[in-house]
This record gives C-alpha cells, sequence and structure tokens, in this order.
C-alpha cells in the first residue's frame, strides 16, 4: 500500500512538474543578449539586475576620454506596471574628480517610427545615481530603472526617452553632454 | 534492504518534483519584457569651454572665431573657434542649444529678431556655407550640427548679436552641445 502511495504520489508530482514549465506567469524580464552586449545578464524577476559585469569592451575609447555606454538601449514588449532594469556606464576621463549629473532627458530627435510622448512623466524613470562624484579615470556602472503606473495610458506604440549625462559645471560656461538613447516599444 | 533503498529512490523522486517546477516558474513566455544593448560609447569633449567678452555695445555683432572677426565663406577649420573632439564608436549626432543670459535683468534669446534685452545667438561649424546658414540657438529646442558624424574632429563658432540694454549688469549664458547615437 505504501508503495502505490508514493508511487502516485511520484507520478503527480511529474505531472505538476511538466505542467508548470508552460503554465502562464505574471510579469517578467529577460534579457536577449546581442552579440556584443556590453555584460551577460540573466535575470528571473521583474527587476533585472546585473549579475556580472566581465565582458571586454571593445572600441573602448582611451581612459582619458570621458564616455559613457551604451549609446542605445532597446526595450521590448514593454506594459505600463512593468518594471525593466539596464544600467549604464558613465565613464570620468578628467585627472580630477569629477560631479556629474544623471537624469531623463526629452529627445533632441527620435528614431523612425517612434515618438517623444509629450505626457511622459519624468519620475518614471529612476536614476540609482543621479549625481555621481567619480574619481579620476573612473567609471561607475549606474542602473537606470523605467517603471511606470500600471494605470498610466501610454498611447504611443514606440516611443523613446534619454538619458542625459553631464558634468556639473557653473552657468556661462560651453557644456558638453552625453545621451543614451532608450527606444521603448511596447507590447 | 530493498524497501529502504526504494524509499530513498521515492524520497530523491520527491524532491526532484519538488524543485522542477521551481525551475520551470521562470521559463520564457511571449509576453516578457525583453532588453538589448550593444557596447557603442558615446564620447565628445570640447577645447574651448568659455566665450569672454568684456564690454559689449547695443545692435553689434560679435564673433567667437579665430579671429573674432567673421570667418571666411564658407566655413573652413582655420576660421573656427573650437573644436569637438569625438571619440565615439558608433555615428553620433551632434546638436547645440543654449539657455538665456542671466545677470541682472537678463537676456531672452531669439529666433525672430533682437530688442530690448533680447539678443540672437548663432552657431556654425566647417562646412557651414556663411553667416546666414548658421543655426540660431535658444532654449527652445536644439539644432543640429552634424548627423551620422564619424569623424575625428568638427570645428565650430559662435555669433552673438545685441539688442538694446536696460541695465549694465555683467550677463552669462550656457551652450550645451550634446552627443547621441544617430
Amino acid at each position: 500500500m505504501y508503495k502505490l502511495l508514493v508511487s502516485l504520489f511520484m507520478v503527480f508530482s511529474l505531472f505538476i512538474a511538466l505542467g508548470c514549465g508552460e503554465s502562464p506567469k505574471g510579469p517578467s524580464l529577460t534579457v536577449e543578449p546581442s552579440p556584443n552586449l556590453i555584460a551577460p545578464v540573466v535575470v528571473n524577476s521583474t527587476i533585472g539586475t546585473p549579475s556580472s559585469i566581465t565582458a571586454s569592451l571593445n572600441d573602448e575609447p582611451p581612459i582619458t576620454q570621458s564616455w559613457i555606454s551604451p549609446g542605445k538601449v532597446n526595450i521590448g514588449n514593454y506594459y505600463s506596471g512593468a518594471q525593466a532594469e539596464w544600467f549604464i556606464k558613465v565613464h570620468n576621463g578628467d585627472s580630477t574628480k569629477t560631479k556629474y549629473t544623471v537624469e531623463y532627458r526629452e529627445p533632441a530627435y527620435v528614431s523612425d517610427g517612434f515618438v517623444s510622448l509629450p505626457t511622459f512623466n519624468r519620475v518614471w524613470v529612476i536614476v540609482s545615481e543621479s549625481s555621481p562624484t567619480l574619481d579620476p579615470y573612473e567609471t561607475r556602472t549606474i542602473p537606470i530603472t523605467l517603471k511606470i503606473p500600471s494605470n498610466a495610458k501610454i498611447d504611443a506604440k514606440k516611443w523613446e526617452f534619454w538619458i542625459s549625462v553631464m558634468e556639473d559645471s557653473p552657468a556661462g560656461v560651453i557644456k558638453t553632454e552625453l545621451c543614451s538613447r532608450w527606444l521603448i516599444t511596447m507590447r | 534492504m530493498g524497501t529502504f533503498k526504494f524509499r530513498i529512490l521515492s524520497l530523491v523522486l520527491v524532491l526532484m518534483s519538488v524543485f522542477i517546477p521551481v525551475g520551470s516558474a521562470f521559463a520564457a513566455s511571449t509576453f516578457d519584457v525583453t532588453i538589448t544593448a550593444t557596447p557603442t560609447f558615446i564620447s565628445i569633449s570640447n577645447d574651448t569651454a568659455t566665450w569672454v567678452m568684456g564690454a559689449i555695445l547695443e545692435g553689434t555683432t560679435y564673433w567667437w572665431s579665430s579671429t573674432g572677426n567673421a570667418p571666411a565663406e564658407p566655413f573652413v577649420d582655420g576660421g573656427m573657434k573650437s573644436t569637438i573632439t569625438n571619440g565615439s564608436s558608433v555615428p553620433i549626432t551632434l546638436s547645440i542649444h543654449a539657455h538665456d543670459f542671466t545677470g541682472g535683468v537678463g537676456w531672452a534669446l531669439s529666433n525672430t529678431t533682437v530688442g530690448s534685452n533680447i539678443v540672437m545667438l548663432y552657431a556654425g561649424n566647417t562646412s557651414t556655407v556663411n553667416a546666414a546658414g548658421m543655426k540660431n540657438l535658444t532654449d527652445t529646442w536644439s539644432q543640429t550640427m552634424a548627423t551620422g558624424f564619424s569623424g575625428a574632429t568638427l570645428k565650430w563658432c559662435m555669433k552673438l548679436a545685441t539688442g538694446t540694454f536696460t541695465d549694465g549688469v555683467g550677463k552669462s549664458g550656457t551652450v550645451t552641445v550634446t552627443a547621441a547615437a544617430t
């Protein structure tokens, strides 16, 4: 009798296991690495966090040059209520400590088929470090989270926003601004 | 002994059946949000960060060029004032915008005409055909300097047309050159 019960339980468990592999589930985030992905990332929840940053970067500018990376981030199958996280790398090419401002920015232009959302609320973009001070030649990885409330109505299928990185400097000077373009495709 | 082995085997299978569903729950579905990014670098620097004008007159045009005067047309490298160095790994679009001048009553930037405390600021770069082809800068929108740019450097200049003033307080304005992937 005991053997029969155990056998039935095992068969039942096996069915459950197979069933869960195909079952629908709540929102989650996965990463589809492109051939030149900056860093291999594996995430398994609604909040993606880079698990490692190990890849060497081709075409990296000289250490004495300030840069940001990546230039473009594509988010697909997005929807109100979902949360997507990626990161931006900021490199300080100066020989002195430098304070930067990292923030949401309206696009100066958009890709074909994309629009700039006039109703976009900048609080939907969360910059984990908006005023980082970088040591000389330091490269900092700064997570950026896109989190739009589930009740927010997004009319456009494809839209774009930018992340701006700019050195803090007094008014009255000529500044340079480096921008990362984030292109969103709604599901 | 046989019963003991069967129980051990049963226990292992039961434990497997418990863990397999946990792993499968994270399998991809067609509703997953996806993120892709490639290791492109955006990098520019500008070698001349200030334009100190000193005392200036009403109704006058001032040049930020290599000579302080209007450069020869069409604009060439030698006539420009500043150099943008591009270290980006992909073609970029360079755009430029400015903010109203502050200090005292301030000066507003206009795209139509100069006036009382209203000035017009322009930017041009190598290959700009002539002074009339320079881009008018305001704090409302960005002007494109170059699209799909992958050169090592771009040289540029500015000019300021003043209106009339209602105070003699010093002014300062900010110009921002922006680089983003094309």
